[in-house]
């Protein structure tokens, strides 16, 4: 090829950039399709082999229904092909947060796997050492390893768990009726880590014995923990198995031969086993009922004790208050006593005081007074001396005057002298002893003489003068007495001022006294009120105390001993289940048995791989269309570079160049454009779809983050297969055109034939057509090709778009088809689960009574659910968790389950002929009504169940059976469980917040009961659900955007062309002075019509082509609604003609641009 | 004031470095009935200012007046409704659309002016009565021509350019369209203006308009136009 020719080439790809990026486009377009989606099942499946081998996930695992001894472990690591054994202890446990037990999303309680971590080995791999025993190793996602006994590593996936675990919560494990202490150190654990195991891929993690049946999540905890003196599994890895590729048969093949020795090897060794238990078991179990008893007897003479210590307490709280009342009211009235005596205390000090101070002052006064007389003792001895004195003188005086008188009267009576005269001489001798004073002494001697004389006349004389001068004697003797008892009054005065003196200080000492003793008195009446009040006070303050507590000891007095109560109960019911269960294992001694399986068996082990062999069909059907839509896009495209090119082409083979160097141009043009696309594609493909379909899974799957290898194969395939697309396309747009002589290739081509249309020749309908109509019609088929090609670009976007739509659809449908939909399966809104009958003491009958009087419950049935395997005879090796439901009323079911058949309507009634199973669960064991399934007991024996009938049904696995066919099948009554209710209309009416407080609170309420355990709403079911399939999303991102690249760059590609081929028309018409919108409807009238037959056709390929995609992409446990929405229906038809309305848009620039001068002068 | 008016009119492309003038300072004017023939050579402007003429082109400098009207300072919009109601356009290739038969493609120009002749009466005015449901891949040269004009005059313009009608045309088949076009010129007093590069045409016109690089190089006015079936080339 010539260098200019060469020139040429590359002049023309820059010149045309529009279609050579368009074949790029394409290309890259249906390369990253295929390639992605080819290379997303091998990257899955190394992404798990890498896994496996980083994380040395075992290849056999060991579980003995009678556990596993050392020697047990021993003999394994014996058999041939053994490389490494890993024995582990584990127990399934019941989890609890803050006291709360973990439910999960369907209301039964959260089964949890404790599984011993050897920490020496797990510690040693931390620093780097590569032990092949040490197997199944957790992958630290967040957080550290435990350090201590009491720490433990938690699943990082929980997904049907309704709380969320994080590292630092603490998590209570306890045992179904079994008391985890003979298992367990420690029962309650610190989360430290957050990690992963390749042993649970799936965010299925299998069955269990206890519970509901369905493993919830694992722990890792340090295996000290556990006291048991027997493993519960063992795990093997076999030599040389890594060598094989996960999954695949040759693997399967390698391992297969060890495992049948593992088996070989069992049955001894279960025998020995089963002896040394028995030896072990039987006596304990005989000392254990003995003992038992006994405890039961104390426990219930200690409760009956506690009973009565509690009733006490209660009356004291009762009655307190009016005691404390009554003391009360004594104290405070002692204390007023106490106070108004203190007071009159204190008023009397006062009184005494004042009354001192009175005394005092008037002390005062009187020795002022007093001294003014300092001699008045004195002055009074005298005065009483001369009063004396005076009185003997007037005594004298007044005797001697009465003596006179006596005598004189004598006298005077007698008359005689003789008496006078003796008279005389007496008062002469009364007068002598008064001579001198008021006798003289001439008196005495003239009565002398007038004795001697006895002159009784003068004697008389005289008598009566000294009379009267005796009487004037004691007058003066009287006025002298009286002078002196005066004196000696004024001195008796005087000494009484001092008299008074002493008396005043003699009061005023007795005061003072008096006072001093009141003030002490006061003093201590004082401190004695302040103790007396503090004393109360404190007395008061401690009585009042002492109620308080009393009454709130009395408040939880109830509930301490109901707790008491329930511990010591629930310890007895711990020893009695210890009996039991050892008493079951005796009794499973003789069935015991090993359970030898490979990798198969680990759950969702089987399902990654036949989520990505899904893949893998799925890779072969999306990515032709994709590559049919590249071949043929192509071809137009060169055939129309071709057509403008003919001139250039004939007179380059004039000029004598070979058709293969002509040819050679556009094949080197296509081929550059073709590896520009692949290039792009795989880069983009090669990452977005693996990790957009990983992401998908990732719902479903705990796997680390894909592999994204180049998938050297794919990618060469691809580029060939594209590559011959687009060549030959390229080489038959020559083909044809070298062919013709190069005369006729330079002379204009021959005018287009006008064709008639097919709609002519039906003459009514073609008279009544618009002008417009009859050139849209016309132009539409003048080139069938491109009319086809762009009919399956708009009908493959439309499909495309719809069954991405579609899947979303039928994923979120899920849960309305199931719960929440007007015609949902479950009707049901809660499910309440019941505490064992044992502990709380009340029968289920009870309970459901107690539930359906609660105003806010419509109506409620018991169930019984247990989870097991199931399959069926056609299909055995399809083995599904199927969950038994039995209903307590079989009538009462179907108001609370729709029990009809999807695809026939009809309408099924529970009875004891079969059993009914969902359709999931029949579609995969191929079975169908009349058929026999079967499930598999924990003990490994199958049970037989006849199907009566298919069930409509979304989410996991049904079997419904009466009770009474229940305990023919299994050979026991059903224990119910649980409660299956439906909420008041009221409460369904309320608006969202008043329904969720008020859904809250008969939760509580009901939670509250002895009865009850927690109660689940269907609602949380649905949010877990809708949380799973926001990860679908980026699957249905991937349909949309192939969708609209699809449309994109077909409908430019063809638009281009369309226009390019009629730009001698389209200038003609502007020159006719069309309007730039006349220009434009001339076009696109046929672009519309297109676009509208193409969704029309779209949309009837796209319903199928959902259906496809939607069986091969379910997973097992769902079953994904058939049916795509309307609303969907309008989206993808709406976003389909919005694409097609841009790409007009665009076109319309190219029509404006246009130039009526260029385009008319070309010779074609 | 005359019907056209050119006044200085240039028209410059750029070609790399170099500018070529097509249309260097034209200025002539062209009565209203009159048939017009711009003729020179190859290269000599012609087609260039029968576009501009037509409203297909613009020009960079001088004006260009038909019937008053300042078409050369027309935006976008204004020369599309020029170029619908005023002006008919005859290609030298006719460029009928393949897809549509003769009387649709007249039908495609009467469909835009509301003051349009009836499409199958000028058809038959044309002679191709007959021809009407024929595709043009159906008709001859000729045939194809007078429906190009058929679709010209339909319009009812104040205008009918025409370029090199007659080039991709035989001898007596070209007569026959010029005259055509000189009894329709005649008959309804349309201004005609034909673009040729065949000498021996300008007798039929009333004015002859020489260009030569670009310029006028000769008006020759014609009192007395000769009829089509008396020249010969």
């Amino acid at each position: 090829m010539s260098k200019a020719l060469f020139k040429d080439v590359f002049r023309s790809i820059i010149r045309t950039r529009n279609r050579f990026l368009s074949i790029a486009a394409i290309v890259a377009l249906g390369i990253s399709v295929f390639a992605g989606i080819k290379a997303t099942a091998p990257n899955l499946k190394d992404t798990a082999e890498k896994y496996f081998y980083d994380y040395n996930l075992s290849d056999i695992s060991i579980v003995s229904t009678i556990g596993l001894s050392e020697n047990d472990i021993y003999k394994i690591s014996k058999v041939s092909g053994v490389e490494a054994v890993m024995p582990v202890k584990s127990a399934d446990v019941f989890i609890e947060v803050d006291g709360k037990k973990v439910i999960d999303i369907e209301g039964a309680q959260y089964v949890c796997r404790a599984t011993s971590l050897n920490m020496d080995m797990a510690t040693a791999f931390q620093n780097g050492v590569n032990d092949a025993a040490y197997m199944n190793r957790p992958d630290l996602l967040e957080g550290a390893y435990p350090k201590q006994e009491n720490e433990c590593l938690i699943d990082s996936s929980a997904v049907t768990s309704t709380h969320k675990f994080a590292i630092g919560e603490t998590v209570t494990l306890t045992g179904d009726n079994e008391n985890l202490k003979n298992k367990l150190k420690n029962t309650q654990f610190t989360i430290v880590g957050i990690v992963r195991t390749p042993m649970y891929i799936s965010v299925e993690r299998g069955n269990t014995l206890i519970g509901s049946g369905k493993l919830g999540n694992f722990i890792f905890i340090p295996e000290t923990n556990f006291v048991t003196d027997y493993y519960t599994h063992a795990f093997i890895s076999v030599a040389g198995a890594f060598g094989y590729k996960a999954f695949s048969p040759e693997y399967k093949a390698y391992v297969e031969p060890v495992i049948k020795d593992l088996e070989a090897i069992s049955e001894d060794r279960v025998r020995a086993r089963a002896m040394s238990l028995s030896i072990e078991l039987a006596p304990q179990v005989e000392r254990g009922e003995t003992e038992l008893a006994a405890k039961e007897i104390e426990a219930e003479q200690k409760l009956a004790e506690a009973r009565e210590l509690v009733k006490q307490i209660k009356y004291y709280a009762e009655n307190g208050d009016e005691e404390l009342a009554a003391k009360k009211e004594e104290f405070e009235s002692s204390l007023s006593d106490a106070q108004r005596r203190l007071l009159s205390g204190r008023s009397e000090y006062n009184a005494g005081l004042a009354e001192y101070n009175r005394k005092l002052a008037e002390y005062r006064a009187a020795k002022a007074i007093a001294d003014q007389y300092p001699n008045a003792r004195a002055d009074y001895a005298r005065a009483k001396y001369d009063l004396e004195e005076a009185k003997k003188d007037l005594d004298e005086a007044e005797n001697a005057l009465n003596e006179t008188r006596r005598l004189l009267d004598q006298a005077g009576e007698e008359g005689n002298l003789s008496n006078y005269v003796v008279v005389a001489q007496a008062v002469a001798r009364v007068l002598a002893g008064r001579a001198g004073e008021s006798i003289s002494p001439e008196t005495l001697e003239q009565l002398q003489q007038a004795i001697n004389e006895e002159n009784a006349q003068q004697v008389y004389f005289i008598l009566e003068g000294a009379q009267r001068a005796l009487e004037g004697e004691l007058n003066k003797a009287k006025y002298e007495y009286q002078v002196k008892e005066m004196q000696l009054e004024a001195a008796a005065q005087d000494i009484k001022k001092l008299d008074e003196l002493e008396a005043a200080e003699k009061k005023l000492r007795e005061a003072e006294l008096k006072l001093n003793a009141g003030s002490s008195e006061l003093s201590i009446g004082e401190l004695t009120l302040n103790m007396r009040q503090m004393e109360l006070k404190y007395e008061l303050t401690l009585a009042e105390e002492k109620l308080a507590q009393a009454k709130a000891k009395a408040k939880t007095a109830d509930e301490e001993y109901a707790k008491k109560e329930a511990e010591v109960r629930q310890q007895l019911q711990n020893a009695r289940h210890d009996i039991d269960n050892a008493k079951k294992v005796l009794a499973s001694l003789d069935s015991a048995a090993w359970s030898v399986d490979g990798r198969d068996a680990l759950p969702g082990h089987v399902e990654y791989d036949q989520s990505a062999d899904n893949m893998t069909a799925f890779s072969a059907v999306f990515p032709v269309f994709f590559f049919f839509i590249a071949a043929v896009v192509s071809l137009t495209t060169m055939t129309r570079m071709v057509e403008e090119e003919r001139v250039q082409l004939g007179t380059l083979k004039a000029l004598g160049y070979t058709s293969g160097a002509i040819a050679a141009k556009y094949l080197i043009y296509a081929t550059l454009a073709t590896l520009i696309g692949t290039v792009l594609g795989l880069a983009i493909g090669f990452v977005l779809f693996p990790v957009s379909i990983y992401n998908a899974y990732s719902i479903m799957f705990t796997t680390p983050k894909i592999i994204l290898a180049f998938r050297t194969r794919y990618a060469l395939i691809g580029l060939i297969l594209f590559l011959a697309a687009v060549s030959s396309g390229a080489i038959l747009a020559c083909r044809s055109a070298l062919a013709d002589n190069p005369s006729k290739l330079m002379r204009p081509k021959a005018p287009k034939k006008g064709k008639r249309v097919f709609l002519e020749r039906i003459g009514f309908i073609w008279k009544r057509m618009s002008f417009n109509t009859k050139v849209t019609a016309r132009n539409l088929l003048r080139n069938k090709r491109r009319f086809i090609m762009t009919l399956v670009g708009i009908s493959g976007c439309t499909a495309l778009l719809l069954t991405g739509l579609g899947i979303k659809d039928s994923i979120s449908s899920i849960s309305k088809n199931q719960f929440s939909g007007e015609n949902a399966v479950a009707k049901y809104d809660a499910q309440i689960v019941l505490n064992d009958r044992n502990v709380s003491g009340i029968s289920p009958e009870e309970t459901l009574a107690g539930v359906k009087e609660d105003v806010r419950v419509k109506d409620a049935i018991l169930t019984h659910m247990r989870t097991l395997n199931g399959s069926s005879e056609r299909e055995p090796d399809t083995v599904l968790p199927v969950s038994i439901l039995v209903p307590g009323n079989t009538e009462d079911l179907q108001n609370f389950i729709k029990l009809r058949n999807r695809k026939t309507g009809e309408a099924y009634t529970l009875n004891s002929e079969g059993v009914l199973v969902s359709e999931k669960f029949a579609a995969k064991t191929k079975t169908n009504p009349g058929d026999e399934i079967f499930v598999t007991l924990n003990d490994g024996s199958n049970v037989n169940m006849k199907v009566a009938g298919v069930v409509e049904n979304y989410a996991f696995h049904y079997i419904y059976m009466t009770k009474e066919l229940y305990t023919q099948t299994f050979g026991e009554e059903p224990v119910f469980d649980f409660i299956t209710a439906k909420l008041s209309d009221n409460i369904k009416s309320m608006d969202e917040t008043e329904r969720n407080a008020e859904k809250t609170k008969l939760a509580t309420d009901l939670a509250k009961r002895d009865d009850i355990s927690v109660v689940v709403y269907t609602d949380q079911a649905v949010n877990t659900f809708n949380k799973l399939l926001k990860g679908l999303d980026a699957l249905v991102f991937i349909f949309v955007g192939s969708a609209g690249a699809l449309a994109f760059v077909v409908l430019y590609n063809l638009s281009n062309i369309n226009i390019n081929e009629r730009l001698r028309e389209l200038a003609t018409i502007k020159v006719l002075g069309f309007y730039d919108r006349e220009v434009a409807s001339y076009v696109f009238r046929e672009n519309i019509l297109l676009t509208a037959l193409g969704v029309a056709s779209g949309i009837l390929i796209g319903i199928p082509l959902h259906k496809f995609v939607i069986n091969i992409a379910e997973v097992n446990i769902v079953m994904f609604g058939r049916s795509i929405s309307w609303l969907s229906m309008v989206i993808a038809t709406s976003v389909t003609v919005v694409f097609a309305i841009i790409v007009n848009a665009l076109m319309r620039q190219k029509l404006k641009k246009i130039s009526m001068v260029e385009s008319l002068k070309s010779v074609e | 004031m005359s019907f056209i008016e050119f006044d200085g009119v240039y028209k410059r492309y750029q070609m790399g470095e170099i500018v070529i003038p097509a249309a260097d300072g034209v200025t002539f004017s062209i009565e209203q009935g009159e048939f017009c023939v711009i003729t020179g050579p190859s290269g000599a402007g012609k087609t260039t200012i029968l576009n501009i003429l037509g409203g297909m082109d613009d020009c960079d400098d001088g004006k260009v007046r038909v019937a008053g009207d300042l078409v050369s300072g027309y935006n976008r919009k204004r020369l599309i409704e020029y170029r619908r109601f005023e002006v008919g356009f005859v290609f030298q290739f006719y460029n009928l659309v393949p897809n549509l038969t003769a009387l649709e493609n007249v039908e495609l120009a009467t469909q835009i002016s509301k003051k349009s002749l009836d499409a199958q009466k000028v058809l038959e005015r044309v002679g191709l009565g007959d021809r009407l449901n024929n595709f043009p891949s159906q008709l001859s040269g000729g045939e194809q021509q007078r429906v190009s004009i058929a679709r010209a005059l339909a319009k009812n313009p104040k205008l009918l350019l025409c370029d090199e009608p007659t080039g991709a045309l035989d001898y007596t088949t070209g007569k026959q369209i010029l005259k055509l076009l000189q009894d329709t010129s005649r008959e309804t007093g349309m201004t005609v203006v034909v673009v040729t590069h065949n000498q021996a045409v300008t007798p039929i016109a009333n004015r002859i308009i020489s260009l030569r690089s670009g310029r006028v190089h000769r008006i020759a006015v014609n009192d007395n136009p000769v009829s089509v079936e008396r020249i010969e080339w």
